[in-house]
């Protein structure tokens, strides 16, 4: 195997004038408050008028079956919109990557959403969160839950 | 999709085992005046080590390996009649080898847009309509391992910053309201999708020969 100092040096030298490229432009964007770009930030309002309301998420199922780390179901938890604390929900039945919520378990209001997932050994996966910036639409959202 | 996954495994533990063996059969000769020219690759992501192959990135990817550098290209394009979904975006990813030999490994930068939509409708009064763009810009740092001269794995590390605008447009009843936020997240983790690639390239690199005569 060829093992040459200088191309490595080089390279070297070019990644970090390229991270201190990207450190001193998110700095300057920090400190120009960036006005554009953060004048309308946060989870988008997602309105729902109805008795009902379903929620889906993708599944990180085992590639191999019937594994200690395969998934057995998820837990669903819920929190106000702009409150810290998550509330457990339900659970769902199975490992189906979905539920329905209804108006006789949670009143109306404005709601985030979270999932995680409980594998067949018992532990958990960490909660993915509606507001997460990787949630469908990306950026989050939270639900304006409204009577029909 | 068992049956296909064990066929792909045992032809790729049997070309891994019986490659020494007919090594030169397998592998077409290098062309001398193609030093200049890019060698282009097909790239594929795998999210285990049983070679799982599934699409670079949810969608084409290409890359084009250069003497001193390579450029990885990616684009996706897609849509669903049932809600309306369109997906299309397209990314760069430009590499720079630390040194090359039978592990490569790499630092680079890259840049990505993605624009998304999807309408989901219960009837002309009552839908939701998305729409979100997203841009990506960052450094990647990995390697990338050659199985054969035409055949490499690879992963990498990514430092990125990533902007989402989401436009939501809902109809209640006739009643239209419009929505939209703009967020960024910023931040190093795996790149490639959290997975391996792996790459095919058209022409044989060469590499593996050329250590062999070194050695």
């Amino acid at each position: 195997m060829r093992f040459s100092r200088g191309p490595i040096r080089n390279s070297l030298v070019q990644l970090s004038r390229l991270f201190a490229l990207i450190a001193t432009a998110l700095l300057a964007l920090s400190l120009s408050g960036c006005r554009w770009l953060l004048s309308n930030s946060g989870p988008i309002p997602v309105v729902v008028a109805a008795e009902s309301l379903g929620l889906a998420w993708d599944s990180n199922e085992s590639q191999l079956p019937d594994q200690p780390s395969s998934v057995d179901h998820y837990n669903v938890y819920y929190r106000p919109h702009g409150t810290a604390d998550w509330r457990f929900l339900h659970a769902t039945e199975d490992d189906t990557a979905g539920t329905t919520i209804v108006s006789s378990e949670l009143d109306f209001g404005s709601y985030e959403f979270a999932v995680e997932v409980v594998y067949r050994d018992g532990t958990t996966s960490a909660r993915h969160g509606s507001s997460d910036f990787s949630a469908w639409p990306t950026g989050g959202w939270y639900v304006v839950w409204q009577a029909p | 999709m068992v049956r296909l996954r064990v066929v792909l495994v045992s032809v790729v533990l049997t070309l891994l085992i019986f490659a020494p063996v007919f090594g030169q059969e397998l592998e077409a000769p290098v062309e001398e005046d193609a030093a200049d020219r890019p060698t282009v690759g097909f790239i594929f992501n795998t999210s285990n080590l049983l070679l799982d192959i599934d699409a670079y990135q949810g969608g084409f990817g290409a890359k084009f390996r250069y003497p001193e550098s390579a450029l990885r290209a990616l684009v996706t394009l897609g849509y669903a009649s049932t809600n309306s979904n369109l997906e299309v975006g397209a990314g760069v990813t430009y590499e720079r080898p630390f040194f090359t030999g039978r592990v490569v490994p790499y630092w680079g930068l890259l840049a990505a847009a993605v624009v998304q939509g999807e309408r989901v409708e219960v009837d002309e009064d009552n839908y939701t309509q998305t729409r979100v763009i997203t841009g990506s810009a960052g450094a990647v740092l990995g390697a990338e391992v050659f199985i054969f001269d035409f055949l490499s794995v690879f992963g990498e590390y990514q430092l990125a910053f990533d902007v989402a605008h989401t436009a939501i447009s809902q109809s209640v009843d006739g009643t239209v309201t419009d929505s939209s936020s703009t967020n960024y997240a910023f931040g190093a983790g795996l790149g490639n999708n959290a997975s391996i690639g792996l790459v095919v390239y058209l022409r044989p690199l060469g590499i593996l020969e050329a250590e062999s005569a070194e050695e």
